[in-house]
């Protein structure tokens, strides 16, 4: 099933008197993938936790395939949590579980209550679980507490319990920062595969504008909640990123 | 690692899970049996129609002016009793504790001890026992104690909770003391400094919060004894509702009940807004309050000249010779504690089990708020329905002490274990309900947040959420409760609720000096046995939650 379409339409979103979102409008198709850059406190976050329906939005409407975030119940709501795949900024990962049981995580939400009762009690999904952690390269490490990985580790802990689950959506938080060049090439590659076999939704928020442009379909600059720069990703040029950094010292 | 080693290691982790369940299993079944207690005795006919009519009281308390006017007396004595007795309490506990703590030392400093190290060391460990002494020994049993010593009325009881809990008090700030970041402090003695600026500069400052919060909690327990304590005839409302039990007053009791319900929720509210505001000021208010109470209750201090008097009369009176270490007794001492021990495990294993399913309930997060900032859409209405009923409820149920419970137990299913198990158990459900719902509360959001953003349910969050992150913790508590309560349980005889106080109760009334002796010394050993062992365990636990 292809994932649905984002509509954002003049959302703006402030924390106190900072102001993150800045009447934004933005329109993501069916199964688009998309790279979110820009500067720190850009408003990337914001945007991904918006779009997960975890975020209410200050002015403005979200809505998902059509219907408007506000008008849905918390029972709709969940359902579309459910089609969530998330890889959250601070992993968010529970320290004291397992790879295992962290990863699992990913799958509970759809799972009957008696199944996810039964999880904690004895090892459940152990060769699917063990697939995914090869693919990020964990394989050694499922039966490790999370709290002993190091911070690398921890990142890919967190993709695979974002993508096992086959989202509908992908909201991935700069999920390869604090990898080294090397997996973090690896495994922004299998995000972007997964959205496309898939055919998910894909908002990618990330510093490393080079690997955005090979592999988004469009990128969206966003700068003090505004959105400067709108484009395939073949269009954009070196100037606009230029344009988009100009005055921060971040970039990759 | 490999990876048939890791899922040898893994089989062994959950393999020791599931014997400790076995264990803990086996261990409450046995306790059933020493017990012999029969549940089918809450439901005889004679009883159920006891129970119905002290519910009855209760819904129809006695409104009368001049009982109110009574029963406002008694509450106010119990409070004052409270207040004074942890004055004291802090006056003995703070300097024994100073003595009772090894502060952190250089690691490995050149030179040999001086004479001032070995007398350090023998006070630590004189003062370590005497803290053990004082604790161990239940408030009650001290209560009971000075008012044959001094008399009737509140003194007793004010010397009986300024010694119990001057015990333990100066263990809890030994253990901050020990417990402070050891750095600063070496920091502190390599550059020479002296005992009393270390104090000032570094344990102090670390150990402050935590000695006004926990002063404050006792403070709490304090008032919660002294209402008790009157059941032995040491003044205050306890007295009220014994004499109201004895006499089948329910209307009477059930307004001294509710009165002391009222009180205790009360204060919950006025500890919890002490603590989050606990200043400098929190101090010198605690010490006015102290003086006040100490001036308010005009207690006949001159009986204590007499104690010594006193003692020796009793003495004689009894007729027995000073110490008989008697083998039967020591059998019946030992056959006690074990029905205690039994007891005291069975109300706690239920407690704690009902109460890691209930409190989830009681959980502002799981139940109305979620762990997302914002969401577009969070207020849960039914949810409140759960959260506050349950708040209550457990509130009720704690508000009440153990032996006020006991007493109304006896009446319901007669006197026996029985009766102790369910007093017990209520209690500390109402205490571990609310506990396990803190600790709940105070679980990091991470993973949490994440689980509610995927749309996860309440019972995953629970599940993988919550309970992998305090588990460990929750299982801790529970063992401390257990440690706690087989003290409480100790003292549930004195109203004829099983176990080894009615013995003790015994001792004392006749001045059995060698049998109180003897009951005594079985009870500490027995508890200091079951403190070392639970504090080895929870030490693990806690280790392996970090």
């Amino acid at each position: 099933m292809t994932g649905p379409a984002l509509n954002f339409h003049g959302v703006s979103r402030h924390y106190g008197p900072h102001t993150a979102l800045d009447g934004i409008d933005l329109d993501i198709a069916r199964g688009q993938r998309v790279a979110l850059i820009g500067p720190s406190g850009s408003g990337k976050s914001t945007i991904l936790a918006l779009a997960n329906g975890a975020l209410r939005p200050s002015e403005g409407t979200v809505a998902i395939d059509g219907v408007e975030l506000r008008s849905k119940t918390h029972k709709q709501l969940v359902a579309h949590r459910k089609c969530c795949g998330l890889v959250p900024q601070g992993g968010d990962l529970v320290e004291q579980l397992s790879v295992h049981d962290n990863v699992i995580v990913g799958l509970l939400p759809r799972w009957p209550w008696y199944r996810v009762l039964l999880s904690r009690l004895r090892v459940v999904e152990e060769k699917r679980i063990a697939q995914w952690l090869s693919k990020v390269n964990l394989a050694s490490r499922q039966t490790s507490r999370v709290g002993e990985l190091s911070g690398g580790e921890k990142r890919r802990v967190a993709i695979a319990r974002g993508l096992i689950g086959a989202p509908n959506i992908i909201l991935a938080d700069e999920p390869t920062s604090s990898l080294d060049p090397h997996i973090g090439e690896k495994m922004a590659q299998l995000i972007f595969d997964q959205a496309e076999a898939q055919e998910s939704t894909l908002l990618f928020a990330t510093h490393w504008v080079s690997r955005a442009r090979r592999l988004a379909q469009r990128i969206i600059g966003l700068r003090n909640g505004r959105v400067v720069l709108d484009a395939p990703a073949e269009a954009v040029t070196d100037d606009d990123i230029e344009q988009l950094y100009a005055g921060s010292d971040e970039r990759h | 690692m490999s990876g048939t080693e890791a899922s040898r290691l893994r089989a062994r982790s959950r393999t020791r899970t599931w014997l400790g369940l076995l264990a803990g299993l086996v261990l409450t079944l046995a306790s059933w049996l020493e017990t012999g207690a029969d549940p089918r005795l809450l439901f005889d006919a004679r009883g159920a129609r006891q129970a119905a009519d002290i519910l009855g009281g209760l819904l129809q308390p006695d409104l009368g002016g001049a009982f109110l006017w009574h029963t406002g007396r008694l509450l106010l004595e119990s409070i004052a009793i409270g207040v004074a007795g942890v004055s004291l309490a802090l006056l003995l506990g703070i300097p024994a504790a100073l003595g009772a703590a090894r502060s952190p030392q250089l690691v490995d400093p050149p030179g040999t001890p001086t004479l001032g190290h070995r007398c350090r060391t023998v006070t630590r460990w004189v003062m370590r026992g005497l803290l053990s002494l004082f604790r161990s020994v239940p408030d009650i049993v001290w209560a009971f104690i000075f008012v044959r010593l001094v008399g009737l009325g509140p003194l007793a009881a004010v010397l009986a909770i300024a010694i119990s809990f001057a015990g333990i008090l100066g263990k809890l700030y030994a253990e901050h003391i020990e417990a402070c970041d050891p750095q600063t402090v070496r920091n502190l003695r390599a550059t020479g400094h002296g005992s009393v600026s270390v104090f000032a500069y570094s344990i102090w400052p670390q150990v402050r919060q935590d000695w006004i919060s926990y002063g404050l909690i006792r403070f709490e327990c304090a008032i919660r004894s002294a209402a008790v304590l009157g059941v032995v005839g040491a003044g205050g409302i306890g007295a009220e509702i014994e004499l109201s039990i004895r006499y089948f007053e329910y209307e009477k009791l059930g307004t001294a009940i509710l009165a002391l319900l009222a009180c205790m929720v009360l204060m919950e509210f006025g500890s919890v807004w002490l603590r989050t505001r606990a200043s400098r000021r929190s101090w010198s208010a605690l010490a006015m309050l102290g003086i006040v109470a100490i001036v308010g209750l005009d207690l006949p201090w001159s009986e204590l000249r007499g104690i010594g008097q006193q003692a020796q009369i009793l003495q004689r009176m009894s007729g027995a010779s000073t110490f008989s270490f008697d083998g039967t007794v020591v059998r019946r001492a030992l056959d006690l504690m074990m029905e205690t021990l039994a007891m005291a495990w069975i109300a706690t294993v239920a407690a704690a089990l009902v109460a890691s399913l209930l409190a989830p309930l009681a959980v502002r997060s799981l139940t109305v708020r979620g762990y997302l900032n914002d969401p577009p859409r969070a207020s849960r209405p039914r949810g409140w329905l759960s959260l506050l009923g349950l708040r209550g409820l457990l509130q009720c149920l704690r508000a009440v002490p153990e032996l006020v419970w006991a007493l109304a137990f006896v009446v319901w299913v007669g006197p026996g274990p029985v009766a102790g198990i369910l007093a017990l158990g209520l209690h500390t459900l109402g205490l571990l309900g609310r506990l396990f719902a803190e600790v709940y509360e105070e679980a990091g959001s991470g993973g949490l947040r994440q689980l509610e953003a995927s749309g996860a349910s309440r019972l995953a969050a629970w599940t993988h959420g919550l309970l992998p992150q305090t588990a460990p913790k929750l299982l801790a508590y529970g063992l401390f409760r257990f440690e706690v309560n087989v003290r409480a349980t100790a003292t549930l005889g004195f109203v004829g609720a099983g176990g080894i106080g009615d013995a003790i109760h015994t001792a004392i009334s006749l001045f059995h000096i060698g049998d109180l002796v003897t009951l005594l010394l079985v009870l500490l050993v027995v508890v200091i046995i079951i403190d070392a062992v639970g504090y080895q365990l929870r030490r693990r636990l806690l280790r392996h939650a970090n």
